[in-house]
């Protein structure tokens, strides 16, 4: 703890704390997880630049089904690679401080696999078939559900969700911020 | 490509076109109207606000500040610049540059003065983007020049939040069990979460009610400064000018107490050191005189040293006061938990509009999980949960289409298992009552046997009720099945029918133990507030010489029950199923059958709310009880923890966590209320003891526990007790209800409306989604229209 402290000066700490929803002690936290993925370049440099592999070895992304995405999504050049900064970035969202809107916005942009800014018929297929894994639903009942989706959501008659629609049905989704985070 | 493709199809006219060049064309112009539809909606003004780096909330905060500026801003930016007859990647790249254009509201609208900077970099936070992006904004909001109006508000608001922020930082660290929790969730996800959270929250509850029992009744009773040991030993009140009477009534106690202190004394005296262990399991014996039971207190009269005369610590009124307050602190708590639960669940349901199904795919995958081996589960669970949606949905259709006389047919089944289950029901009640009442006869007829048996004899009504609490739950189980319910209702049901049993079996115990305190009985004589002082005829069943120590005891025996028994079954049932399920399910077909060990989540809960439900009905003749629970809940947050993360699976059809946590409140709810019933009813109407207790010294011939606080009263200035008197009166009560109903009509019918009103919004927001499509629809038409 004591070495991770001298890592980061006073005045940046309390700029991540405004910044963020962590404390300054939970930020620290953050830290040393960011440093066990890969000890070395982190030691050289804090800001070091992960590629998405490495952030990956974190075992809550790990098995998660949507692990790319939130790669993509939180990664500032785009392609998947993270500095701690992304790092903290992606666990202030995931943390139980975050408000329901930030966590939405996210949420949206991780499930809208073709990043047209809808989740299109395609996009929902996608992330059902991530979600069901290795026991895929069949044709059949993959239909049937995503036709129970758009009824529910799609309020214009589209054949997607835009954002507005999605918001408007998680709003109604009461496990959405139970099961939206990840706690270090 | 597009176009010389549509020209080529434009000469050839529409009548030579092929059934596929007609799809591809149909696929073109589908094509051609997605990109243009992109372009036009990336200009739209909620598209624009979306689209800033603000974010979509925030931007929207950001615009409704001065709506007039705005309005400006963005009619200058509405003149569509979309060229016509564009080519695919010009129509991306328009909506790309349109995207990267923010056309919202800058950040810095609207800041004035010191305290609007301060909230607005505060607001920075709430912003969708990365730290970079947000530092980048925050410098810019620092560097416009301000008033520095008002600056002590600035100074307050900013010590306030330090304050707070100060304050989490220190309560994060003293959370119990945060390490253990994760590991669960990890492996369980949030649903099993709820049950340990649960645990947790009543871990806190039964701690405050420790504190507020044992400090306002043990502690006093214990303090050495000059105490007067024994009541016997306590001086008698001063007589001058008080009624003759009083005196009487503490000669009475004095009686009763030497008389009941020399048959405690006869009992003990009597006994080896077997007995004496079998008395810590049953509560009496020596442990009858302890501070464990109401017994042993009374109003201890202290003489101290620099005081002129004595002073009595009035333990009766403590008594009922600590009680009451415990009672008031529970009821407090279990209100602020619930309050959380009725607001999501309002949400849930306030627009009657079910979003079952995008809830399980967009919120269905736990985040939290860590594992690997848990992870797999949860992707079969989410295909069964899906499946198993799937398959109702199919189910809900069939049942309307269900013919008059299939549901003829169900009902009557219906009908059917209900009686039965009420047959269960009653028939349960009736042994226990039976199992309380052979009881004595069974004491009568084996008066003089070994001390163990005597003892398993003493037991037998906690056994029975025990049980009947594991047998007859699982009876329901399979009953419910007949009735063709929907899977979630057929949980809820059974959750329901259990908790009736297990409160009525409660109260049916505190019938008996009613009727053998207060009814008059034959055999025996009735003296000092007990009905069961002496026997007459020589009958060996036992006299009750302290009634409230007697049900004190009672209660003491099924909590050590409650405690012993889940814990050895726990070590006996669950551990080995596991070893076995380990060794053998390869070779034997019937162990695989059998298979794992799921977590009964309903199961757990109800053993939680048990034990609640038994502190609180023991709390006032046994002040140690809320310690006892407290321990048994920390025990078991260890057990329970080590079975389920090392015997258990998951359970295949999991609670939904939000409604989940609101239904274990509300049961805890309803027993709270039912345990509140006795309690006062005992306050309000029977005498209490006159051998043991704080309250053995009457003031009337027929006093009764409340009578204590009436002469408290009694000692307040008369202007006092006209007040107080009101609360007593009628004229009080009834507008009182009444206020309180009308409230209460007042707030559903709010409620109802509220409802409509999201409903008509909806509807609203419905018609407009259409218009739009309508008008993107016009506008393509006309594209195509000067396309071609």
């Amino acid at each position: 703890m004591g070495g991770s402290q001298s890592v980061f000066s006073e005045q940046e700490l309390s700029d991540y704390q405004e910044l963020t929803y962590f404390t300054k002690k939970e930020i620290l936290h953050v830290f040393k997880r960011f440093q066990t993925l890969d000890p070395d370049s982190v030691e050289r440099d804090k800001n070091a630049k992960l590629n998405r592999e490495t952030i990956l070895k974190l075992p809550e992304l790990q098995v998660n089904p949507f692990n790319d995405r939130i790669t993509t999504v939180f990664s500032s050049a785009g392609d998947g690679c993270m500095t701690f900064e992304d790092f903290l970035d992606m666990m202030s969202v995931f943390s139980d401080n975050a408000p329901k809107n930030v966590k939405v916005e996210y949420a949206f942009r991780i499930y809208d696999f073709d990043e047209d800014d809808v989740i299109s018929g395609k996009d929902l297929r996608e992330v059902i078939n991530r979600l069901t894994g290795e026991q895929a639903l069949n044709d059949e009942e993959m239909e049937q559900l995503i036709q129970n989706i758009l009824e529910e959501a799609d309020l214009d008659d589209d054949d997607s969700l835009s954002f507005a629609e999605f918001e408007h049905v998680i709003s109604k989704a009461p496990d959405f911020i139970n099961s939206f985070r990840i706690r270090l | 490509m597009n176009q010389t493709k549509q020209a080529k199809e434009h000469e050839d006219g529409p009548m030579h076109l092929q059934k596929e060049d007609k799809n591809e064309v149909e696929q073109n112009e589908l094509r051609f109207r997605r990109t243009s539809q992109a372009a036009i909606l990336a200009q739209l003004p909620s598209r624009q606000t979306f689209f800033s780096e603000a974010g979509f909330t925030l931007g929207r905060r950001l615009s409704c500040i001065e709506r007039r500026k705005s309005h400006l801003h963005q009619r200058a930016s509405m003149t569509p610049s979309i060229a016509v007859g564009m080519e695919d990647d010009d129509a991306e790249e328009m909506v790309m540059a349109n995207r990267r254009v923010s056309h919202a509201v800058s950040i810095t609208d609207g800041v004035k003065s010191i305290t609007d900077q301060w909230e607005r970099t505060q607001s920075i936070k709430a912003m969708v983007a990365s730290i970079h992006t947000k530092r980048k904004y925050r410098d810019e909001i620092l560097q416009e020049p301000v008033q520095r109006t008002q600056i002590w508000k600035y100074q307050q608001k900013k010590a306030w939040q330090n304050f707070k922020q100060q304050t989490k930082n220190v309560l994060y660290q003293l959370e119990l069990w945060s390490g253990a929790f994760k590991e669960i969730e990890g492996q369980f996800g949030t649903s099993v979460m709820t049950y340990f959270r649960f645990m947790r929250w009543l871990l806190f509850l039964n701690f405050y009610l420790m504190v507020v029992m044992l400090g306002l009744t043990m502690v006093p009773y214990v303090i050495k400064i000059n105490r007067p040991w024994s009541f016997l030993d306590s001086p008698h009140p001063n007589n001058t000018g008080s009624n003759f009477t009083g005196d009487d009534f503490f000669e009475k106690a004095l009686n009763c107490t030497k008389n009941y202190i020399g048959f405690l004394d006869n009992q003990t005296n009597s006994e080896d050191w077997g007995s004496k262990a079998l008395d810590t399991l049953q509560g009496t014996g020596w442990m009858e005189h302890t501070v464990l039971f109401y017994g042993t207190y009374f109003n201890k009269t202290y003489s101290l040293p620099l005081v002129e005369g004595r002073l009595t610590y009035n333990m009766g009124l403590s008594y009922l006061l600590a009680t009451g307050a415990a009672f008031l602190v529970s009821f407090f708590l279990l209100v602020k938990n619930s309050a959380k639960g009725v607001k999501s669940s309002v949400l849930d349901e306030g627009s009657g509009q079910m979003t079952q199904f995008c809830n399980k795919v967009f919120g269905g995958w736990d985040f939290c999980i860590s594992n690997q081996k848990a992870a797999k589960e949860k992707h079969k669970n989410l295909t069964q949960e899906l499946r198993g949606d799937l398959d109702n949905q199919k189910l809900l259709w069939k049942i309307e289409n269900r013919t008059t006389r299939e549901k003829a047919k169900l009902y009557s089944i219906r009908v059917v298992v209900n009686t039965v289950v009420l047959g269960f029901l009653v028939g349960s009640l009736y042994l226990i009552y039976y199992a309380n009442n052979k009881l004595i006869d069974l004491q009568r007829e084996f008066g003089d046997v070994h001390p163990i048996v005597q003892t398993l004899i003493q037991f037998m009504p906690s056994v029975t009720i025990t049980l009947l609490n594991i047998i007859v739950p699982i009876i329901f189980k399979k009953l419910v099945e007949f009735e063709d319910y929907m899977p979630a209702f057929q949980m809820q049901i059974t959750l329901l029918r259990t908790v009736i049993l297990r409160l009525a079996s409660l109260l049916v115990l505190m019938g008996s133990l009613y009727g053998m305190v207060v009814k008059d009985h034959d055999h025996f004589v009735d003296d000092c507030g007990n009905k069961r002082w002496q026997t007459i005829n020589n009958t060996s069943e036992a006299p009750i010489k302290c009634w409230e120590t007697y049900v004190g005891q009672q209660i003491y025996k099924l909590i050590i029950l409650d405690f012993l028994v889940p814990f050895v079954l726990t070590f006996i049932v669950e551990y080995p199923r596991r070893l076995v399920y380990q060794k053998f399910h390869e070779r034997f077909k019937v162990v695989n059958m059998m298979g794992q060990q799921e977590f009964d989540l309903p199961k757990a809960v109800l053993d939680l709310v048990y034990t609640q439900t038994l502190c609180w009905m023991g709390l006032f003749f046994c002040p140690f009880i809320p310690m006892m629970s407290l321990v048994k809940c920390f025990i078991f947050f260890y057990v329970k923890k080590g079975t389920v993360l090392n015997n258990c699976i998951q359970p295949v059809r999991p609670f939904r966590t939000s409604k989940s946590n609101s239904l274990f409140i509300a049961v805890l709810f309803i027993s709270f209320i039912i345990s509140c019933g006795p309690m006062t009813y005992m306050i309000g109407t029977i005498s209490p003891s006159q051998s043991c207790g704080p309250f053995r010294v009457y003031s009337v011939e027929n006093f009764i526990f409340f009578d204590t606080i009436r002469n408290l009263i009694f000692t307040f200035p008369s202007d006092a007790q006209k007040f107080f008197h009101i609360f007593g009166t009628m004229a009080f009560f009834i507008p009182a209800i009444g206020l309180t109903c009308f409230f209460m009509y007042y707030y559903c019918v709010q409620a109802v409306g509220y409802k409509r009103r999201a409903k008509l919004l909806k509807e609203d927001l419905i018609m407009e989604g259409k218009d739009k499509q309508f008008l993107l629809a016009r506008v393509n038409e006309a594209w195509m229209y000067i396309e071609g």
